[in-house]
């Protein structure tokens, strides 16, 4: 495996700041959704589900993104991750245009998504397959992340025998090897006990730690935004934008640290922050969505006709 | 489907095959005691003794293999161009298939049974026009499962095998073959079954061989009993094609599909 030492990163950053490795420029999605009432009345109804998000991700930078369910987090890594086109603004990954899937980006869909014909080694060893590594080194790269995720025993099983926190840290084991530089995050410790949440927030900050990763994590758990990041972007909804960015100022590690003032003080600062994007607001915004987006497909239909 | 013990299928097994022993009996105690004619049918023991006379004699081999060969040929064929079609129309033509499947849906609902004189005026009545009887009545559900198997396919999951990179040919084989193997199977199972009904059909209204001709020569002679026997072997056959299938299909399945509810 090929990794950045820690420290030469730090150098590098140090002569020349920061350095982006994704930027997201005035990114905007919206989605033609076929309203239910027969196919024939029925005309598509563009549906904007991000709205004008700028945003730069620095190498090596564990960021968190929390916000409202239905803000359009999953839509913003879908797009990240090449998986969907943006119907406006552009998304470049080391100052080149993201244009479809790429294997330097790995990402762990919200849910499983695993393949169930395929046992849990098998489906850790897919994306390796796809790059043509050959069969032994499959296999020691498959059971070291197996063992990592704590899945050891559990090779030959097939997803419907396992529980929902295991199929998540198969899916999280697949995404992690075959080493993608940048590894999106939609929601991975969703399903999995507290005790376990927590190992694995451990294990994911030392893999990160070691092999110098850029990390893109969607979350609904404050707590773990602030404990994982260091920087969380907070989106509000309707539609999903870039409502702040915060820099979480709390030394690594940080496992003692989630009693402590500083954490108390920004859970409660995103808490509201996230609270803002209240009801009473939301309509007014609602009705300003449709106008911009029946505009906005003015502009773009050429692209999706 | 849930896993049945050892036991549980020899006892379910046992109880099938008493039903049909008693079916027998049954049979040949009403036609012993002659409540039906024995000139319209005759007793269990009579029709087994005829049939195998004549499948001794070898006079079913031929007729058979030229109903089952006929059977594999056009359903080889049904599978090549169904799928082949079906994949087309239902993963690379979905801005046509509104136009496409309604005509497809048409071709479907033709009855069978009135085009045999426009198959024998077109095919004549030997192999050629048999195997196309065939390959029309099994094109149909292999063409829809195929098409509902593509229309069908878990979203997050090919998302996801795109995200590692997997591009059209790997693609293809290492995640949506896989995902439409169960829709696939239960397509030509029920081709087969299809297949199977049709070619005996299609042998008795025009036809110099096959296992429907031969019934038709029996029944031209007023060999009941030898009727009553190709019947008997006919359905036979038709619970062996079952079975074939069901085993395949048991062999592919090592998974369970999913359930999602989303
Ligand atoms: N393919 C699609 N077609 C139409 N609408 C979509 C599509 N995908 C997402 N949306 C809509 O876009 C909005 C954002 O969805 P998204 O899944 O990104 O939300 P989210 O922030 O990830 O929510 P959650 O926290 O519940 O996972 C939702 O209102 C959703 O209905
Ligand atoms: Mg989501």
């Amino acid at each position: 495996m090929i990794t950045t030492p820690a420290i030469l990163k730090a150098e590098r950053s140090v002569v020349d700041g920061p350095i982006e490795r994704i930027v997201i420029k005035g990114v905007s999605k919206s989605f033609n959704t076929r309203q239910n009432k027969g196919r024939r009345g029925a005309a598509a109804q563009p549906f904007l589900a991000v709205r004008d998000f700028s945003l730069e991700v620095r190498e090596g930078e564990f960021l968190s993104v929390v916000g409202p369910s239905g803000c359009g987090k999953s839509t913003l890594l879908d797009l990240l991750a090449g998986l969907e086109a943006p119907s406006g603004g552009t998304i470049y990954l080391d100052g080149k245009p993201v244009a479809g899937p790429n294997q330097r980006v790995g990402i762990v869909l919200q849910g499983y998504a695993l393949f169930p014909w395929r046992t849990v080694r098998k489906n850790i060893e897919f994306g390796l397959e796809i790059k043509e590594v050959e069969k032994k080194e499959r296999l020691r790269i498959s059971q070291h992340y197996i063992e990592l995720v704590g899945l050891g025993g559990f090779e030959e099983s097939y997803p419907h025998e396992l529980s929902g926190g295991m199929r998540q840290r198969v899916a999280i084991a697949r995404a992690l090897a075959y080493d993608p530089e940048v590894l999106l995050m939609d929601e991975p410790f969703a399903a999995v006990d507290a005790q376990t949440r927590e190992t694995l927030q451990e294990e994911l900050l030392s893999i990160w730690e070691r092999t110098g990763k850029t990390v893109v994590f969607i979350t609904h758990s404050i707590d773990e935004a602030i404990f994982l990041s260091d920087r969380i972007a907070v989106m509000s909804s309707s539609p999903g934008s870039l409502k702040s960015l915060l820099e979480v100022d709390l030394p690594r590690p940080r496992k003692t640290d989630r009693s402590s003032v500083r954490f108390g003080q920004l859970r409660h600062e995103i808490w509201e922050l996230i609270q803002q994007n209240g009801h009473g607001q939301r309509q007014l915004e609602e009705q300003l969505v449709i106008k911009e987006a029946e505009e906005l497909l003015v502009i773009r239909t050429p692209v999706r006709a | 489907m849930m896993a049945v013990t050892f036991t549980e299928r020899l006892r379910r097994l046992g109880l099938g095959v008493l039903g049909i022993l008693l079916f027998f009996a049954l049979w040949q105690f009403v036609t012993t005691v002659q409540l039906i004619p024995r000139s319209l049918v005759p007793p269990p023991t009579k029709v087994l003794e005829v049939f195998f006379e004549n499948l001794l004699a070898g006079k079913l081999t031929d007729p058979t293999l030229f109903s089952l060969s006929n059977v594999v040929l056009g359903l080889a064929l049904a599978i090549v161009v169904g799928i082949t079609l079906g994949f087309v129309v239902g993963l690379y033509l979905r801005r046509f298939d509104q136009i496409v499947l309604p005509f497809f849906r048409i071709c479907e609902k033709l009855n069978p049974f009135a085009l045999f004189p426009i198959f024998i005026i077109l095919f004549g009545i030997a192999r050629l026009e048999k195997v196309m009887v065939v390959f029309w009545v099994s094109l149909w559900p292999l063409l829809f499962s195929t098409v509902d198997g593509a229309h069908g396919l878990d979203r997050v999951l090919l998302k996801s095998a795109l995200s590692m990179g997997a591009k059209r040919g790997k693609l293809f084989t290492k995640v949506i073959l896989p995902l439409m193997l169960p829709p696939l199977f239960s397509g030509l199972r029920l081709s087969a079954t299809l297949a199977f009904f049709m070619i005996i059909a299609s042998e008795m209204v025009g036809a110099n061989d096959g296992l429907g001709w031969l019934y038709l020569v029996a029944n031209h002679a007023y060999n009941l009993p030898l009727m009553y026997g190709i019947i008997l072997f006919i359905t036979l056959l038709a619970i062996v094609i079952n079975a074939l299938f069901s085993f395949i299909e048991r062999r592919f399945h090592l998974w369970k599909p999913s359930v999602s509810f989303d």
